[in-house]
């Protein structure tokens, strides 16, 4: 059980760069760059974030287990004369768990440049390509997609560039192409590269987004490409809006909402701002499960809860989110400027399981920052023996997780 | 004899009222030199926050641009909040984190928190509009404050949408700098104070380069500005408050 490492949450998500050489050529590279100021228009500045945190669980497979970890995400940001900048990240982190050995772990972030024009912005590289106004859920995010249940954890980068124009006011134009490369997929080994166009509109009453993207078949010999088309929405109407879509066409003759991912919010604060609330519904049109199904239907066994998540083998697939209708409920109270509590509520509308979490921060000095966070993944087996569901503790793999980090940003 | 003296009396006291009368001047002229003085066209600098709160002192280090009422820019360059950016135009609030790497609209309302934890809100930092257009205002007294003697003028707002219904002015009598204002809500009740700790003479102002705001309802707390490298009235190019800026 290694749920809770900030590493082991962006695998998930992402691609691990294991290679000690690698980061050795990265760190060099940082070196060297800090080194040839010379060619800098400014010094180099870095910047980032180091973590000490340790997670308790309580498991339905093996009792209480724990694990703690030493993180850090080091960044850099570089000006080239006057036009270039230079990005790179790398997160580090030392672990132990319960019956295993002290690991280190090293990943690659960040690194792009970007090019500064009069009217034309490039960026190439491995980097963050963000799209859509979402809250939780984000579903035109496509490149970079968000975990909802560990909204904190930085995204993974991509291989990819943009090249944005801005020749009108208020108006961004938007070529892109990116490796979308996702391990949960079913032809995880391949690169997924996609290219496309998006447009951004803003003015005083909302913001506005829509995309068009093209990938490479998800099954190579089907020849058949996906067709992405998004669209995002933020308006503020004394609530705020958002309504975040992405559409998904790969050829087949799917029934008729399957490519539809949908989520529409609204965030409102009281208590001049320190009580902040925030409800939003999610159409999943990609979940695997329909509402007659349930999760054996998923691994294809009765008895898939008898081993923890990481033996289980999905017949259908992999995903973060296997079911389509949810709700995600965030509330963050302010108690001082220093110390806020938010409570966060992933439900699963089918299966009725539900994963609540509740975060406590504090800042007992400038820079430093402690958080406890506990969660408890609740389904209808807890509370009345009925069945076990996505979000409950069987699937997610444990009973209860206590988290306590402590957070210094440099 | 007595006829001379008392019509002398009456004369130096008649003169002496029109002189005083001639030295007073009207709330609206008073407040128009506020405004003349304090209001800008364009201005950049770099600046401090200091903020005390239950005896915690944070320190925030920012680069500021701003233009008109409608468009500023702010950029945070202290270590724990680098690269955070906010962007006022057309009214609407953005801010870019750099932790999510993206821009984040800040909601109406959500304007009435605190900024950064300062005892300014959102709201505060993004008005700039003359107070002559905002409220009308009435001389009310004078009174010694910081030092210097100074007019006190009542402000009353105009639209009711304002979000401090209420002012009072302290503006000194020889060259209309404002020493202090406090802010009210519409019951009366007082909200925050502002108090100039130093000003420096930039082209033919008196512009306040250091100042202390408390916010009366968060108990021991007060935010000082500190601004340096000022730069007031030049052209700041209009690409400087764009999205683009903010995303970079």
């Amino acid at each position: 059980m290694k749920q809770s490492g900030y590493l082991n949450r962006q695998k998930k998500s992402g691609q691990i760069i294991p290679e000690l050489l690698t980061i050795k050529i990265i760190l060099l590279a940082l070196v060297l760059l800090n080194s040839t100021a010379t060619i800098l228009s400014d010094e180099p500045v870095f910047s980032g974030i180091v973590e000490s945190n340790g997670t308790t669980y309580s498991t339905p497979y093996g009792g209480f287990t724990w694990n703690a970890e030493q993180f850090a995400n080091i960044r850099m940001k570089a000006a080239v004369g006057s036009r270039g900048v230079i990005h790179a990240a790398v997160n580090t982190s030392a672990s132990s768990a319960k019956e295993e050995e002290l690991h280190t772990d090293a990943e690659l972030e960040r690194l792009y440049m970007s090019i500064r024009g009069e009217k034309i912005d490039i960026d190439a590289g491995y980097m963050r390509i963000p799209f859509g106004y979402g809250q939780g859920f984000k579903p035109s995010d496509l490149i970079n997609p968000q975990n909802p249940l560990y909204p904190e954890a930085r995204l993974q980068g991509a291989l990819g560039t943009t090249i944005a124009f801005y020749h009108f006011e208020d108006y961004k134009y938007q070529i892109f192409a990116a490796d979308r490369k996702n391990p949960y997929q079913q032809y995880s080994g391949y690169s997924r590269p996609l290219a496309g166009l998006s447009g951004d509109y803003h003015s005083s009453l909302f913001s506005i987004q829509a995309l068009y993207a093209l990938q490479q078949p998800v099954d190579r010999g089907s020849g058949v490409p996906v067709h992405y088309g998004g669209f995002s929405l933020k308006f503020d109407a004394i609530a705020g809006f958002a309504l975040d879509t992405l559409y998904s066409h790969d050829g087949q003759n799917n029934p008729e909402y399957d490519g539809l991912q949908a989520a529409i919010g609204v965030d409102y604060s009281i208590l001049k701002g320190d009580l902040y609330l925030m409800l939003q519904y999610l159409y999943n049109g990609d979940g695997y499960l329909d509402n007659d199904d349930d999760l054996s239907d998923l691994y294809g066994t009765d008895q898939w809860d008898q081993s923890p998540p990481e033996e289980r083998v999905s017949v259908k697939g992999y995903s973060d989110l296997y079911r389509k209708h949810y709700l995600f409920f965030n509330t963050v109270y302010n108690i001082s400027d220093f110390t806020r509590v938010s409570g966060i509520v992933l439900l699963n509308m089918e299966d009725f399981s539900l994963l609540p979490f509740i975060k406590s921060e504090h800042e007992p000095f400038q820079g430093l920052t402690l958080n406890l966070t506990v969660r408890i993944p609740v389904d209808q087996w807890l509370l009345t023996d009925g069945d076990k569901g996505e979000l409950g503790p069987h699937h997610t793999g444990y009973n209860s997780a206590i988290l306590f980090s402590a957070a210094m940003k440099f | 004899m007595k006829k001379f003296n008392i019509l002398a009396s009456v004369t130096v006291i008649l003169l002496f009222s029109i002189l005083i009368a001639q030295n007073t001047p009207t709330a609206k002229s008073l407040l128009k030199s506020v405004d003349d003085n304090e209001r800008y066209d364009s201005i950049k600098y770099t600046g401090e926050i200091i903020i005390e709160y239950k005896g915690k002192r944070f320190v925030k280090e920012f680069k500021a641009f701003a233009k008109g009422n409608e468009n500023s820019f702010i950029e945070f360059t202290n270590s724990e909040d680098r690269e955070t950016k906010y962007l006022k135009k057309d009214g609407r609030l953005y801010v870019y984190s750099p932790d999510t790497e993206q821009v984040m609209l800040i909601s109406g309302h959500m304007l009435k928190e605190s900024m950064m934890g300062s005892d300014l809100s959102y709201e505060d930092t993004i008005e700039n509009e003359r107070l002559s257009k905002r409220y009308t205002a009435e001389l009310s007294g004078s009174e010694k404050t910081g030092g210097k003697d100074c007019w006190i003028l009542d402000l009353t707002a105009i639209k009711k949408t304002e979000s401090y219904p209420k002012q009072k002015l302290w503006v000194t009598k020889d060259n209309h700098e404002l020493m202090k204002y406090e802010l009210f809500a519409l019951s009366g009740a007082k909200l925050k104070e502002y108090k100039l700790i130093r000003s420096k003479k930039i082209g033919n102002r008196m512009f306040p380069v250091e100042s202390e705001i408390r916010d009366l309802l968060r108990k021991g707390s007060r935010t000082v500005f500190k601004l340096d490298n000022v730069v007031i009235d030049k052209p700041i190019p209009a690409s400087t408050f764009s999205m683009r800026n903010l995303e970079r």
